[in-house]
């Protein structure tokens, strides 16, 4: 079974050897880390807006009042 | 025979990315929570916490389009606090740091320790130590004002436009109904925004749209445009201005002389 996109970011911000991978080649890592073909999809297309959508809380960001 | 445990309470911050800015302690205290609350603004950062402590409760459900964030905050806050009267070991986990720009953080611990009860705040990585990094802009190295865009523009301040700049939450600038819940409002506070700093800085400074990555899958949002573009900027809730420095004021002659100094004196001693 694939693996998922939340799974690849938790690790691609904690693992510095899959870190650099990905930097060197965003796609050939994704999919060797084993993402389903739409998500290795968003990455080839950099549709990091679909990808932001997916796991934003939207609306949940301000936490204060100062004025 | 038992004695009912007696609550407490630690405020952590995750971090601005979603899994890698969490300091060992900070794990280890949501780890070892009864319950562990959470104002996390993405699912997986969200998703890294329940990995850690499966008993977790969202706060971010009580945000609603039209309620004012001072009673959403109320609520956050009681939620917590009533934790830990219950007893419970709590645990309150915001992204970013806990207690930069985060009312109830503050708030909960206050009222807890108004209890007799133990409550301490650790610190996390917050959008302004990314922004030191990613821009480079050591806030050292000309000095730093640092505020809450609508709150700078309601209130008598002084800007130094020889100090840095870094002005949160500028999607919501000029927002005073603190009942908006996304960035379409802000035009307004951004014009006049423009004409406050033109009033200070050429119009042709380069100003700076900032947004800490919050993803590793891409790097950080660094739009520069000239201020007198600052009214047709786009901003998100996540987005900080920031308004680089016009360059070191003078030497303050009046103070060196009291200290026993003079200009060129401190030169020297600046020499590498
Ligand atoms: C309620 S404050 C929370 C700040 C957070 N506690 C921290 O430590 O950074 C929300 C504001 O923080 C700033 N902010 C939050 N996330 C950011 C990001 N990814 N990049 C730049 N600024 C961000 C923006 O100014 C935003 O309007």
């Amino acid at each position: 079974m694939a693996k998922s996109l939340a799974d690849f970011l938790e690790e691609l911000d904690s693992n510095a050897e899959l870190k650099e991978a990905y930097l060197k080649n965003p796609v050939a890592t994704a999919e060797k880390y084993g993402l389903a073909n739409d998500d290795v999809a968003l990455i080839k297309n950099k549709d990091w807006d679909a990808v932001q959508k997916q796991f934003e809380n939207l609306g949940s960001d301000p936490k204060v009042h100062s004025y | 025979m038992l004695t009912k445990q007696e609550g407490s309470l630690v405020v952590v911050g995750t971090g601005i990315s979603v899994a890698g800015q969490m300091t060992l302690l900070t794990r280890s205290v949501i780890e070892n929570a009864d319950i562990v609350f959470i104002g996390i603004s993405n699912k997986v950062g969200e998703n890294v916490v329940k990995k850690v402590n499966p008993n977790t409760v969202e706060l971010n459900d009580l945000y609603t389009q039209g309620k004012s964030r001072a009673v959403t905050y109320q609520q956050m806050t009681d939620r917590i606090v009533d934790a830990v009267i219950a007893g419970q070991k709590v645990c309150a986990a915001f992204y970013g740091h806990p207690g930069v720009f985060v009312n109830p953080s503050h708030a909960a611990i206050k009222q807890v320790r108004a209890l007799g009860l133990r409550a301490e705040m650790l610190p996390g990585i917050s959008a302004e130590d990314c922004l030191v990094a990613d821009l480079g802009i050591d806030p050292a190295a000309f000095g730093c004002q640092s505020y809450e865009a609508t709150q700078f523009l309601f209130r008598d301040y002084t800007l130094d436009p020889h100090m840095t700049q870094i002005i949160w939450q500028i999607g919501l600038a000029g927002e005073a109904t603190l009942g908006m819940l996304n960035a379409d409002h802000c035009k307004v506070g951004l014009i006049l925004y423009q004409e406050v700093l033109m009033e200070l800085y050429p119009a042709t400074h380069e100003i700076i749209l900032y947004e800490a990555a919050t993803m590793p899958l891409y790097g950080p949002k660094i739009q520069r445009f000239p201020l007198c573009e600052l009214a047709n900027c786009k901003p998100t809730l996540i987005s900080t201005l920031v308004v680089p420095s016009l360059g070191l004021p003078d030497y303050h002659t009046g103070r060196l002389t009291k200290l026993g100094l003079t200009q060129e004196q401190v030169i020297n001693y600046r020499k590498t």
